[in-house]
C-alpha cells in the first residue's frame, strides 16, 4: 500500500492546489447554485490509498490528462476513482473517462464535474453494455485451463489479468473486439499466458542463484533483503524504484514466456499475433510520454512488437538500444530461465538508472493480456504451497515409517529451497538422505520409480506440481499407515436403548464384530422454509431444465424384448433355433416369444447425507440444493428413490434423519424438510449405512443403489477415528455390497484424499473438489451410474 | 438374427501370418506367454483405444495359435457362443459357435469388451476358466476339454461407472490381469508416427493434444483420447486433411457431446496446431 504522503504529493503535483470549491457551481434538479464550501485534496487520498500501484498509476495518468482540461473536474475524478475501480476494469474505467470528456466536449465543463462527482446506474449500464464476459465463458476456459495445466490452477475474475501461481485471474469482461469470437480468443491467449508463467516458473524466482547479483545490488543501493532473501518480491524490492524494475522484468521475462510457448503451441502464436495487433492499436506513441517512461515504453514496444510509435527523441536512443541489446542477448539462449531475466532486469535498471537518476517513475500501462505481475501475492502463494508440500512430505515420511530426524520442522524449512529447486529435482532420495531419513531398501525402489517417473514426465516444474507428484508417490504407500487411535469408548445406558435399533460394529483389530454396539434411533427432520425449493429452482433454471431434459432421455422406451415366455408376436430367430433343437432330439426352450414394452427400470436409490458439524454452512447449503435438484430429475423417471441424513456423537447417539422414505411422495412435506436440513454432530458412518442397507433390502427393487453424499472422513467424538472408522465404515459398505445393494460414495474434500481408496476400495467414489459443483454433479453421476 | 454369420469355422483363416505392428509399453508379452503356458486366462484392462485388440493380435501372432475374436453385446446369448442346431433341407446339423471352435482346434479366444454381454451369457466360460478347463455344450450333452494351447482371454474398460456394466467378482477373479495405459509419450510418439506415417514433429504435437485432452478424464470426460484416435487423426493428416480438422473429427466430436466441454478441446486443438 501506498502511503499518505506519497498520494497526497502526486495529487498536489497534478491539480496544483491543495483545495477546491470557494465558489462551486453546482446543478441541481431545481437549476444552478452556488454553494458554499472547501473541499481539501486529502478528501481524495484514502480512496487512492487502497489501490494497487499498477491501478493507481493508470488513476494517475488518467487525472493529468483531465487537469489538462480542467484542475477541478480532475479532483473530483480523483475523489470518485475509488468507486469507480470497484465497478469497473481497467477498460471500463478509460471509458469512463472518455464518457466524461465526452459530457465536457458537448454539454461544458460543469456537467462534465458533476459526471465525476459520482457514479449512477446509468453510467455503469452504458459502460457494461457490449462485449464478452467472463460468467458466460467461464466454464470453456476453466475446462481449458484444466486440460492445460493438469488441474494445478484454478481460476477467478478480478478488474485485471494476473496470477499468483496458485489462481489465475482474469478480467470481468472483455470488448475490444465487436466480434465476440475475437474477445474470446483474447480471453484464451490471456489465459494461456498466465498458464504459460506457471509452466515455465515465471514467478517463482530463486534468488540462492544469483547470489553474486543480489550482494552487489545490496551494497550498491545499500539495501539489505528481507531474512529470507527469497522470491521475486525481495528481488524486486532490492531496487530503489522498485515500479521501474517491476516493469522491466514484466516486459522481458513476459518475452521469455511467450518464447517457449510460441515454440510449444503453434496455434496459440497465431492467436498471440492477432492480440498483438489490437495490443499494438492501444499502445501510446511515446512522443508523449515523460521521458523515462518513454524509455521503458520504446524499450517495450520494440521487444514485443519489433517496432516503435512515434519518434524515439534522439538524445534517448542510446538508453532504448542498450537496453534492447541486453534483454535481446539474454532472449537469445533459447534455455534461458526466469533468474537470466532477473539478472537482464537489474542491467537494464541500471542503464536508465543512470541516465535518469532521481527523476520520478510513474509507470506504463501494461499490456493487457500479460496483466500485472504481484509481487507480494505470489509470495503469498508460494509460501502456501510450500507449507503444504512440507506437511505432504512429512505425512510421506511418516507413512514410509522412516526414523525423523529429531528437528524435522527447521530441517524442512532450511531444505525447503533446495527440494524446490528444479536442479535437484532428480534426487529425492538425496534430499530425504541429506536429512538424515533413511529410505528402507524395499520400499526404495518403489518410491524412486513414482517420483522420478512423473518428474521425467514433466521436465522443469513449478512447486505445485511437485507437491502433486508427492501426494500421488505417497498415495500407495500411506495404505500402511497405522494411525492413532485415541482409546475412548462409552457404555449404553438404558435410556440409550430405549426405542433405538442396536448394530454391531466390526473392531478391525480384533478381526470381528462388537455385538449391538451403536444405537441408532430414526427422526424425522425438522421443517424448514417453505421457499427454499422454489428459490432453489428459481436460481437455477437453466440448469434444472437441461437435468430434466437429460433425465427424459432416460425414460425406458417402448423396445422389442426378445424370447419371452408370451408376447404379440412369435420370436423368429427362437423359434427356428426350437425348432432345429426339436428336430435334433433337445427339449427346445419355450421362450418363443416377441413383446413390444418398456425396457424395465427398476431401480431404487437412497441418498444418505453426512449432517455432521463439518457440513455447517456453505456444504450443506450446495448439499441441499443439489438434492432439489436432484429430486426435481426423478420425479421425471419412475425410479424409486428415498433421503435420509445422519449424525451421531459416540455409539449412545447415532441419529438417523428422515427426509424422504420411498413411500413418500415429493411433496410439500418433503421439500420443508430438505429445507430444514441442519449440520450437527460428528461422522459415525457405519450405523446409518447398516440401518439404510436393512431398509434397501425391504424395498423391491432390481437394482439398489445407496448413495452416500459426505465431506469427509468418518469421525467422531470417541475412537471412532482414524483407522477404526475408516474400517468399519469399510465393512458397512462391503456389508450393503453382498446385499446386492450398490454402494457409491460422493465426497467432498479437497484435502487429505488418501483415506478414500482404502475407505471405498472397490467400491465406487467420486470426490468433488469444489462444492459449487455438486448440484450440476450429482444428477450427472446418477445418469451415468444408471446407464 | 442370431445363426447369421456362424457358418462353419475355417480355421486357416484364424491365423494370423504377417507381423502386426505392436509396441511393449512393459514386460506384458512375458507375462502373456507365462500365463500361455501355464494355462491361465488373461484379462485385459484399460481406456478404449490403448492397443488392447492389437496387443492380442500380436500375441496370437508370435505364439503361432489362431485368433477367434468375439465382440460381445447385450442380445448375445449363449448359443452365440457355443452354437446351435441349424435345420438344413430336412436334416438338423450342429454349428460350432466361436467359443466351441477354439476349444476345439486351441486357439486363443478373445471375448472383446465382455461387460457388454449379459450377466448370463458370460457365466459359460466359468468352467473354461478355472483347472478343469472344460466347455459343457448342454444342447448336445457333451463335454468338452480344451487342449493345452486354448486360452481365453477377454478386455474389460474399466472407465464406464455404470452400475450396470460392471464385471462380477466371480467372474474377473478367474483371469490373471494386464493393465493397459497409454504409452509413455516418446513411445506413443513413435507408435503415431509408424502407424499414420506422419512426420515426428506433428505426432508429437497430436501426443501433447492428447495429453491436455486426458487432463480432463473425470473432470467432464469419462474417458481420455486413446492412441488409435491419434492414429486415425495422423491418418486424416497424412490424407491431405488440414491438421485442425482432423483433430477435432477423429479427437474431439467423438469424445464429448457437452458443448462446451467440445469447445474447450476444440480451444486446445487451436493451441496446439
Amino acid at each position: 500500500m501506498v502511503s499518505f504522503e506519497d498520494v497526497r504529493s502526486n495529487l498536489f503535483r497534478i491539480l496544483g492546489q491543495t483545495s477546491f470549491g470557494e465558489d462551486v457551481l453546482e446543478v441541481r434538479f431545481s437549476g444552478f447554485h452556488y454553494a458554499r464550501g472547501v473541499e481539501s485534496i486529502d478528501e481524495a487520498v484514502p480512496g487512492l490509498m487502497e489501490m494497487d500501484n499498477e491501478i493507481l498509476s493508470v488513476i494517475y495518468r488518467q487525472g493529468e490528462n483531465l487537469a489538462r482540461r480542467d484542475k477541478e473536474m480532475a479532483f473530483h475524478f480523483f475523489k470518485t476513482a475509488s468507486d469507480a475501480v470497484k465497478n469497473f476494469s481497467l477498460e471500463d474505467l478509460n471509458k469512463w473517462v472518455d464518457m466524461g470528456l465526452e459530457v465536457a466536449d458537448n454539454y461544458g465543463i460543469i456537467p462534465a464535474k458533476n459526471f465525476f462527482k459520482g457514479i449512477t446506474r446509468e453510467t455503469i449500464d452504458k459502460i457494461h453494455s457490449h462485449g464478452l464476459e467472463y460468467e458466460s465463458v467461464s466454464r470453456i476456459l476453466e475446462t481449458y485451463i484444466i486440460a492445460l495445466s493438469g488441474d494445478t490452477l484454478k481460476i477467478q475474475p478480478e478488474s485485471i489479468s494476473y496470477t499468483d501461481t496458485r489462481t489465475l485471474f482474469l478480467p470481468f469482461e472483455i470488448s475490444n473486439f465487436n466480434d465476440n469470437d475475437l474477445n474470446f480468443k483474447f480471453y484464451k491467449v490471456i489465459a494461456a499466458h498466465k498458464y504459460g508463467q506457471m509452466r515455465y516458473r515465471s514467478l517463482d524466482l530463486k534468488l540462492s542463484r544469483m547470489k553474486d547479483l543480489v550482494e552487489d545490488m545490496e551494497s550498491r543501493y545499500s539495501r539489505a533483503t528481507s531474512y529470507e532473501r527469497e522470491g521475486l518480491e525481495n528481488f524486486i524490492n532490492l531496487f530503489p524504484e522498485s515500479r521501474l524494475a517491476l516493469d522491466i522484468f514484466n516486459i522481458i521475462e513476459n518475452a521469455r514466456v511467450e518464447r517457449n510457448l510460441r515454440k510449444e503451441f503453434r496455434g496459440l502464436a497465431r492467436d498471440m499475433d492477432i492480440i498483438l495487433k489490437e495490443e499494438w492499436e492501444m499502445r501510446v506513441i511515446i512522443d508523449k510520454l515523460p521521458d523515462k517512461e518513454a524509455v521503458v515504453e520504446a524499450f517495450n514496444q520494440l521487444l514485443t512488437f519489433g517496432k516503435v510509435k512515434g519518434e524515439i527523441k534522439e538524445y534517448l536512443k542510446p538508453v532504448v538500444d542498450k537496453s534492447y541489446d541486453i534483454a535481446k542477448n539474454t532472449l537469445e539462449n533459447r534455455k534461458s530461465h526466469v533468474e537470466d531475466s532477473a539478472r537482464a532486469t537489474a542491467e537494464i535498471y541500471e542503464v536508465i538508472e543512470e541516465k535518469f537518476f532521481g527523476i520520478p517513475y510513474i509507470g506504463i500501462d501494461i499490456l493487457k493480456y500479460r496483466g500485472v505481475i504481484k509481487p507480494e501475492q505470489v509470495t503469498r502463494a508460494i509460501k502456501q504451497t510450500k507449507k503444504e508440500i512440507a506437511e505432504n512430505i512429512k505425512k510421506l515420511i511418516k507413512d514410509l515409517k522412516l526414523e525423523k530426524p529429531p528437528d524435522i520442522d527447521s530441517e524442512l524449512q532450511h531444505n525447503m529451497n533446495e527440494v524446490l529447486d528444479p536442479l535437484s529435482y532428480g534426487a529425492p532420495l538425496d534430499f530425504l538422505f541429506k536429512m538424515g531419513i533413511e529410505v528402507p531398501e524395499e520400499l526404495e525402489d518403489e518410491l524412486l520409480k513414482e517420483i522420478e517417473k512423473k518428474l521425467g514426465e514433466l521436465g522443469e516444474i513449478d512447486a505445485s506440481m511437485l507437491m502433486k507428484v508427492l501426494d500421488n508417490a505417497g498415495k500407495k504407500l500411506r495404505a500402511n499407515l497405522q494411525a492413532k487411535i485415541t482409546e475412548f469408548q462409552v457404555e449404553l445406558t438404558d435410556e440409550d436403548i430405549a426405542g433405538a435399533i442396536l448394530y454391531d460394529e466390526w473392531d478391525y483389530k480384533i478381526a470381528s464384530y462388537r455385538a449391538s454396539w451403536c444405537a441408532l434411533k430414526e427422526k424425522t427432520m425438522r421443517k424448514g422454509s417453505d421457499k427454499f425449493v422454489e428459490k432453489t429452482i428459481e436460481k437455477n433454471s437453466s440448469l434444472v431444465n437441461m437435468i430434466k431434459k437429460q433425465f427424459e432421455m432416460l425414460r425406458p422406451e417402448y423396445k422389442r424384448l426378445f424370447r419371452q415366455t408370451y408376447g404379440e408376436e412369435i420370436d423368429l430367430d427362437a423359434f427356428i433355433e426350437a425348432y432345429a433343437d426339436m428336430k435334433a432330439g433337445v427339449t427346445p426352450s419355450e421362450k418363443l416369444y416377441m413383446r413390444i414394452d418398456k425396457k424395465d427400470r427398476d431401480i431404487a436409490v437412497a441418498f444418505l447425507v453426512d449432517l455432521s458439524g463439518s457440513t455447517t454452512g456453505w456444504v450443506i447449503e450446495t448439499e441441499k440444493e443439489a438434492l432439489v435438484l436432484m429430486c426435481e430429475a426423478l420425479e421425471i423417471l419412475d425410479d424409486k428413490y428415498a433421503i435420509f441424513g445422519f449424525t451421531g456423537k459416540t455409539r449412545k447417539k447415532c441419529d438417523f434423519y428422515i427426509i424422504k422414505r420411498f413411500k413418500d411422495d415429493y411433496n410439500e412435506e418433503v421439500k420443508k424438510r430438505i429445507a430444514g436440513m441442519d449440520a450437527f454432530d460428528y461422522t459415525r458412518m457405519g450405523p446409518p449405512i447398516r440401518h439404510l442397507t436393512k431398509i434397501l433390502e425391504d424395498t423391491p427393487a432390481k437394482i439398489k443403489l445407496l448413495i452416500v453424499l459426505s465431506d469427509g472422513k468418518p469421525e467422531d467424538f470417541d475412537e471412532y477415528k482414524g483407522e477404526h472408522g475408516i474400517e468399519d465404515t469399510k465393512k458397512a459398505l462391503m456389508e450393503a455390497k453382498r446385499k446386492h445393494i450398490r454402494p457409491f460414495c460422493i465426497t467432498i474434500d479437497n484435502t487429505a484424499r488418501d483415506y478414500l481408496q482404502r475407505m471405498f476400495g472397490d467400491i465406487g467414489y467420486i470426490i468433488i473438489d469444489d462444492v459449487s459443483k455438486l448440484p450440476r454433479k450429482l444428477p450427472e453421476i446418477y445418469r451415468k451410474l444408471t446407464t | 438374427m442370431t445363426g447369421k454369420g456362424t457358418e462353419a469355422i475355417k480355421i486357416e483363416e484364424y491365423f494370423i501370418t504377417k507381423e502386426p505392428y505392436y509396441m511393449p509399453v512393459s514386460n506384458e508379452i512375458e507375462v502373456f506367454e507365462a500365463a500361455f503356458k501355464n494355462k491361465l486366462p488373461v484379462m485385459l484392462k484399460g481406456p478404449t483405444g490403448c492397443g488392447k485388440t492389437r496387443f492380442m493380435q500380436y500375441m496370437a501372432w508370435k505364439l503361432k495359435r489362431p485368433l477367434i475374436t468375439v465382440s460381445c453385446h447385450d442380445d448375445l446369448t449363449s448359443s452365440d457362443l457355443v452354437g446351435r442346431y441349424l435345420v438344413k433341407g430336412g436334416e438338423t446339423i450342429w454349428i460350432d459357435g466361436p467359443l466351441t471352435k477354439a476349444v476345439k482346434v486351441g486357439a486363443i479366444c478373445y471375448l472383446d469388451e465382455i461387460v457388454e454381454a449379459r450377466k448370463d451369457t458370460t457365466v459359460v466360460i466359468h468352467p473354461l476358466t478355472d483347472d478343469r478347463r472344460v466347455l459343457p455344450i448342454e444342447k448336445r450333452g457333451e463335454i468338452l476339454k480344451a487342449p493345452d494351447e486354448f486360452l481365453l482371454s477377454i478386455s474389460y474398460n474399466p472407465g464406464y461407472q455404470s452400475v450396470l456394466k460392471d464385471l462380477k467378482h466371480s467372474t474377473r477373479q478367474r483371469f490373471i490381469s494386464l493393465n493397459f495405459e497409454y504409452p509413455p509419450r516418446e513411445l506413443e510418439i513413435e507408435i503415431v508416427m509408424k502407424e499414420s506415417g506422419i512426420n515426428k514433429e506433428t505426432a508429437g504435437y497430436l501426443v501433447t493434444l492428447a495429453e491436455k485432452i486426458r487432463n480432463l478424464k473425470d473432470k467432464g470426460l469419462d474417458e481420455g483420447t486413446g492412441t488409435r484416435a491419434l492414429i486415425y487423426a495422423g491418418t486424416l493428416i497424412q490424407s491431405g486433411i488440414s491438421e485442425q480438422q482432423a483433430a477435432e473429427v477423429a479427437m474431439a466430436n467423438p469424445i464429448t457431446d457437452d458443448s462446451d466441454m467440445l469447445r474447450a478441446i476444440k480451444e486446445l486443438i487451436t493451441t496446439v496446431f
